[in-house]
């Protein structure tokens, strides 16, 4: 099984690829390691290490491999994106509600996402960090009215307590099969359509209504 | 005379002494001293026909009893007191050990045969002869006490129990050990050796009258006047040297002389314990006169009985129903009693042995302070008391069984009047207590176990190595038959290689030859019945052959202007090492990672990345290299899992301060022939490597 080949109908085991992007410190590696070992800063945890993680689902009856990889967050290595998220079923973009500039992080790679990508991947944005509500520096509003701008979903987790992080990835899961489904279809239909999108460039505007117009795929989820 | 002490294990007499040669001491006509040797094997039957002859069959006595028994006998024997002492210890626990014990039985035996673990139990001939106290209190009581130690032997409890024994204890501890086993065999032995299995009714008789005559006070024998202050003197002076001479007989014991210790040991209580043990002695032989026929469910009652006897007089008011049909015609009332409190010890050992030895402590108390006021009435005792609880706890898991059991316990005991029960309980305690060696014999025997079967499974992980590296060996060299045989193809192969340009064609070159080499393969008649392993070997080293070949072609397409490029790489990156340290602001390794730099073992692993040809053993370097990095991160930083913010900057660090060389036609080799198998985690490390070359190919090679 590829990573990449999205998955198919009926029996088949979808394997779908899932990068993590977002700055350093926000909790990406805690977030990914609560959902596949539910571990949190745990000094007895049995993983060496939270760069790779896989998770076997079965959802509604299918099963479905999940590879989450952990990309590196500083912005001196944010040009190494597109090998990062090169055939990504899906990305989660987590921002530390706490701090402005983690989101503002989510944003740019939303864009780059969307512009290299297109709809093809489903785009989850996390507020994480949610224990932290007195601290927090992202508004719900802007954020949830961010995401649904440019068709991503929105969630609010803390890896600390254990919320919302099952949701999200069982959410994201179940908008990747969608979207594999759609393009086994349009595949059926025709022939290489779906590979040449894939790979097309899609110009989109830093305005959010443009991506709006573009996206929708995700949303509808 | 002698005594021949066989012993009988269960399924595993074979590798252990069995027989004792006894070599009896002078002044005790008839009884003898046993030595345990190994050697003495072999004499078994010999010995065996020896005792029958001098004691006509009925001094010889079987006993269940392996190596500990001929430990123990070894030292107290020597004196008269001591013999006859430790004879009825041997029985004793023959006649309570039968049924109940027979589930621990093999364990001590296995231990036995580890030469790491010297007998532990050497001091059980010492207590034998201390005293007839240790002796009932001991041996009936610790069939059941085995199984209940055994059970919490594994709980936290009995670290406790240890320390407290080795302080006190030590004298009658050691001998318990000695005899559990012994039981255990018992019935082994009795049915393999009908001759000493015949002598045991004697032979246990006499114990039972003296222990009698024990506790009677009143009663009008002088015998068991005499006895009651003779064992009790014996067993407290005893006390005090008991740790000497247990270290002592311990050393002794290692160096195999048997019958020279038995004076030094036995000589405080051996002038006391004359007298007592002529007497016993000379019960034994009248009894053993009277009844020698009688089964050894009779023997068993007797011997009951008479241990039990000394508890008290109490137990003779005891109604007599527990008494087996079986009974010797000489057992009474008070016998029946004191088989009762046997019976009675054992059911509730065994109730013990199945309760939950944590919520234990807790419930005694509450039982007893705030009571369980519906069912405390008066008649209740404590006893009752707790085995209601665990009665109510076994309605509660509806295991019948344990209902059953804890119900005929509750019966039994709640007969008994307050004192009596707490007889039963410090009997219980003391046969607890003075287990306490044997349990911490068992525990470094599991020990030793452990560590060698640790020791095992690594030599066992080095000989899979082993064949694993030989079995591809040989895989290769039957890959190499192979291809010789197709060299002609493989030259076309080659020709055909060399005209393609298109990076592609040669893709699709490579592939095709290699299957089409998988598939001759498999068609080969020394392949037929390879594994699917093997198969799959064969493939790789195929591959390696094949790529071996046309390596040069494959790796530099564009020849010269490949190796240049790696060149300008490599000379970019050794500029960059000049300049690049832990903190260098296009890294910024975080400081508690930085402390392990420069991850030596990291970058031996990536630069042997140019002697491996296929693109796969590449691959396999890289992930290497990754999972050496990831390793060492997790080991520095205990508080966190490292993740890809922690590996990327050291990743980049490894691979300027290694530098291997050709990293960019080793990209684009792999791209061109393994891009398209690569997957899952393989995957990941691969693109990690990709981006950081990429990265390394962006840092400013300026101060």
């Amino acid at each position: 099984f590829t990573m990449a080949a999205g998955g198919g109908a009926g029996n088949k085991t979808y394997s779908f690829k899932v990068v993590l992007l977002g700055e350093g410190c926000v909790g990406k590696t805690s977030l990914v390691l609560r959902y596949c070992e539910n571990k949190f800063n745990d000094k007895h945890i049995t993983t060496l290490q939270a760069s790779f993680l896989t998770k076997k689902l079965n959802i509604t009856g299918k099963r479905v491999n999940l590879a989450i990889w952990d990309t590196a967050g500083q912005e001196r290595f944010h040009a190494l994106g597109p090998i990062y998220y090169r055939d990504s079923n899906g990305a989660i973009l987590v921002y530390d509600i706490t701090d402005e500039d983690s989101f503002q992080k989510v944003k740019n790679w939303v864009k780059e996402l969307r512009k290299m990508l297109g709809n093809e991947i489903c785009l989850c944005i996390v507020g994480n960090k949610v224990d932290l509500e007195k601290e927090r520096h992202v508004s719900v509003e802007e954020a949830e009215g961010y995401a649904e701008s440019v068709g991503a979903k929105h969630y609010h987790t803390s890896a600390k307590l254990n919320k919302g992080i099952e949701e999200l990835f069982l959410d994201l899961c179940k908008r990747m099969m969608e979207t594999a489904q759609a393009e086994e279809r349009a595949k059926g239909n025709g022939a290489s359509q779906s590979t040449t999108s894939r790979r097309g460039v899609q110009i989109v505007d830093d305005d959010p209504q443009a991506a709006t117009a573009a996206g929708g795929c995700c949303s509808s989820a | 005379g002698r005594l021949n002490i066989h012993c009988s294990g269960l399924g595993s007499t074979s590798d252990d002494t069995e027989v004792r040669e006894v070599s009896s001491r002078p002044s005790t006509p008839g009884l003898s001293v046993i030595s345990a040797t190994s050697e003495d094997r072999g004499k078994t039957e010999d010995l065996r026909s020896e005792c029958s002859s001098d004691f006509g069959g009925k001094d010889s006595v079987t006993s269940p009893d392996g190596e500990e028994l001929s430990h123990g006998a070894h030292h107290s024997l020597a004196s008269p007191a001591s013999q006859a002492d430790s004879l009825l210890a041997m029985f004793d626990p023959l006649s309570s050990g039968e049924g109940f014990s027979t589930g621990t039985i093999v364990r001590p035996k296995v231990h036995y045969a580890r030469p790491l673990h010297p007998p532990p139990d050497p001091p059980i001939p010492e207590t034998c002869a201390l005293g007839q106290e240790p002796r009932y209190s001991l041996f009936t009581p610790h069939c059941l006490a085995q199984a209940e130690l055994e059970h919490t032997k594994q709980r936290h409890s009995y670290p406790d129990r240890l320390v407290r024994s080795r302080s006190s204890d030590i004298v009658c501890q050691g001998r318990r050990p000695t005899s559990d086993p012994g039981l255990n065999r018992r019935a082994a032995a009795e049915e393999r050796d009908p001759a000493g299995h015949f002598s045991m009714g004697p032979s246990s008789s006499p114990s039972k009258d003296s222990l009698k005559g024990e506790e009677r006070k009143d009663s009008d024998e002088e015998k068991s006047d005499r006895n009651r202050p003779w064992w009790k003197k014996r067993f407290q002076s005893a006390i005090p040297k008991a740790p000497i001479a247990f270290r002592k007989r311990d050393r002794q014991e290692k160096d195999d002389v048997g019958h020279e210790r038995v004076p030094q040991d036995d000589t405080l209580s051996r002038n006391s314990q004359a007298q007592a043990a002529e007497d016993i002695l000379d019960k034994y032989r009248n009894i053993k006169r009277t009844s020698p026929s009688e089964g050894h469910v009779n023997v068993l009652c007797t011997e009951l009985c008479g241990e039990e006897g000394l508890h008290d007089e109490a137990l003779q008011n005891m109604s007599t129903d527990d008494l087996p049909d079986s009974a010797s015609q000489t057992a009474q009332q008070h016998d029946s009693s004191k088989f009762s409190f046997s019976d009675a010890k054992k059911k509730l050992r065994l109730a013990l042995c199945s309760a939950d030895s944590v919520a234990f402590p807790l419930m005694a108390p509450a039982t007893t302070r705030n009571g369980l006021p519906d069912h405390t009435d008066s008649e209740d005792n404590e006893i009752v008391c707790f085995l209601k609880v665990q009665l109510a706890e076994a309605i509660n898991l509806q295991d019948k069984n344990q209902m059953a059991q804890i119900q005929e316990t509750t019966r039994c005991v709640s007969r008994f009047d307050a004192r009596t029960c707490r007889k039963l309980l410090a009997a219980i305690a003391e046969d607890y207590r003075k287990r306490a060696p044997y349990i911490a014999y068992l525990t470094r025997c599991r020990q030793g176990l452990q560590t060698s079967q640790a020791h095992l499974e690594r030599l066992l992980q080095r000989v899979l190595r082993d064949k694993e590296v030989a079995n591809r060996y040989f895989t290769t060299v039957c890959v190499r038959l192979l291809l010789e045989h197709m060299e002609a193809k493989s030259l076309d192969f080659i020709k055909a290689f060399q005209g393609c340009t298109a990076s592609d064609d040669k893709t699709a070159a490579v592939e095709d030859f290699l299957r089409y080499l998988y598939g001759a393969m498999a068609h080969d008649a020394i392949w037929q019945y390879a594994s699917e392993d093997q198969l799959q070997d064969a493939q790789m080293a195929i591959e390696r052959s094949v790529m071996n070949r046309i390596f040069k072609l494959a790796f530099y397409p564009n020849q010269d202007g490949d190796i240049l490029r790696d060149q300008l790489l490599q000379e970019h990156i050794a500029r960059l090492s000049k300049v690049v340290t832990a903190n260098h602001k296009a890294l910024q390794i975080p400081e508690v990672y930085a402390r392990e730099a420069p991850w030596p073992s990291a970058q031996s692993e990536i630069r042997t990345i140019s002697a491996y040809k296929t693109p796969r053993d590449k691959v396999q370097c890289i992930l290497r290299m990754c999972s050496t990095i990831m390793n060492l991160l997790s080991l520095a930083n205990e508080d966190s899992v490292p993740g890809a913010d922690d590996f990327v900057p050291v990743l980049v660090f490894v691979l300027i301060k290694a530098n291997p060389p050709c990293l960019l036609s080793t990209i684009q080799y792999i791209n061109n022939f393994y891009a398209s198998r690569l997957s899952g985690e393989e995957c990941y490390w691969w693109m990690q490597f990709t981006a950081a070359v990429e990265f390394i190919k962006t840092i400013d090679d300026r101060k």
